[in-house]
């Protein structure tokens, strides 16, 4: 628990570096800064809307210069990566208005490891399918908090900030959508084992 | 339960295409790149600018200074006060017009200071000399306030208020000249019109005897012709700034 906090407070004096140098025009800062998020946003985008990978990765894009052009007058209060996914759900929420997003079969880029069988590769797409099929079942803002909370790691009190809502409604979304996910998978006839 | 779905969840693992990533750290480079040429401090400026002032533009600014504490001792304590105060307005207008010349210098002599510094434009280096110059002029006006009221017995907020009023229509006027035709205006024709505002408002003040007219008249044209000034330098402010 304790090793748990030190690294969250050292995640964030590390940001608040980041950012100063950002702030200064140290280029290599914004590097470190891509390597550090970016995966994790497009991960969010990715799963966001329907696993539409090439969606994905330009809506990240999009994300990053949206932020790196807001670093010069960007006041430090609080976490960077509270700051960070703010912008990404409330983008993507309006991308979402905006356009109908279509649904779309994983690619195979989204595999993790190359080296793995032929055979386990094609058993993990399927999975990766089948979850992404449940996710996208559920209603936008459900799973926009199961996604933060189980993917991206937040907590409840960061997702309420995030999306803007209270505690309590953030908490019941996240209930809601994984009794829901539940469901869904079970109709799938998930394999957990 | 949940811990089954949470379980299950985690099998869904992503990974990027790291070619959008390479793209996007060059992109944001570009992008920091010229958001630091674009980015000024407005101090930075300031210490700037100063070097762009020449050293003759401060010797005629302390030459008029003195010529004009030597004048007000030199009047006899009888004096009328229109005579002083046309007297004390024709040395501020003369002061203006220095300082209007070294602003007017950027547009005749070229872009050296632009090139000399890359990082300020034209506009913003002439907007904080014009600042700088009319912080020297107020500080010019006030000292001569100071030494009128203490010289002659009369009242130092009358005199700034009758300072005040003509060097802000001046200030408007060659504002306003060097906004609309500073690529055609040939610095005689600034000294021209100073002259001529200086001859009318000679006729004006010995017609109407300007000066006896009540304070409240003088208030109205001094707030009236500060705020036409003041959005003046705002408006250049917001187009230098940009």
């Amino acid at each position: 628990m304790k090793i748990e906090i030190y690294a969250r407070e050292k995640d964030l004096i590390d940001d608040y570096l980041l950012i100063m140098r950002i702030k200064r025009g140290d280029t290599d800062a914004w590097e470190v800064l891509v390597d550090k998020y970016y995966d994790k946003i497009y991960a969010y985008c990715c799963r966001r809307f329907f696993g539409n990978c090439d969606l994905a990765e330009d809506l990240t894009q999009d994300i990053f210069l949206k932020v790196v052009r807001a670093i010069p007058t960007y006041r430090y209060k609080g976490k960077f990566y509270n700051y960070l996914y703010t912008i990404t759900v409330n983008y993507c929420n309006s991308f979402a208005k905006k356009k109908q997003i279509e649904k779309v079969e994983l690619s195979e880029n989204t595999l993790v490891d190359d080296t793995e069988s032929v055979i386990d590769e094609l058993t993990k797409q399927e999975d990766n399918q089948l979850i992404q099929a449940a996710l996208d079942k559920l209603p936008d803002i459900q799973r926009e908090a199961v996604i933060l909370r189980y993917y991206q790691d937040l907590k409840v009190k960061e997702i309420a900030k995030v999306t803007g809502v209270g505690v309590a409604t953030a908490q019941s979304r996240i209930h809601q959508g994984l009794k829901k996910l539940e469901k869904y998978l079970k109709m799938e006839d998930f394999d957990n084992d | 339960m949940t811990n089954d779905v949470r379980k299950t969840l985690e099998k869904y693992e992503l990974v990027s295409i790291s070619q959008g990533k390479a793209q996007l750290i060059v992109k944001g480079k570009e992008i920091i790149e010229e958001q630091q040429i674009c980015r000024h401090s407005v101090l930075e400026l300031l210490i700037s600018t100063f070097h762009f002032i020449s050293l003759r533009a401060w010797l005629s600014q302390f030459a008029l200074f003195f010529l004009c504490i030597f004048s007000i001792l030199g009047l006899h304590k009888e004096e009328p006060l229109n005579t002083i105060m046309l007297l004390l307005s024709g040395i501020l207008m003369i002061s203006v017009l220095f300082f209007m010349d070294e602003l007017f210098k950027s547009f005749t002599y070229g872009m050296w200071e632009l090139e000399e510094t890359f990082k300020y434009n034209l506009s913003q280096h002439t907007l904080l000399k014009f600042l700088i110059f009319g912080i020297a002029d107020l500080a010019f006006i006030l000292v001569m306030s100071i030494v009128c009221s203490n010289n002659f017995s009369l009242s130092f907020w009358n005199i700034l208020l009758f300072l005040l009023v003509p060097y802000n229509i001046i200030c408007i006027i060659l504002l306003l000249l060097i906004t609309l035709w500073r690529n055609y205006l040939h610095r005689h024709v600034m000294w021209l019109v100073s002259g001529i505002i200086y001859l009318v408002s000679f006729v004006i003040s010995n017609l109407f005897n300007i000066y006896q007219v009540n304070v409240i008249y003088w208030s109205v044209a001094f707030v009236t012709s500060g705020f036409m000034l003041l959005y003046l330098i705002y408006r250049q402010y917001r187009k230098s700034f940009s």
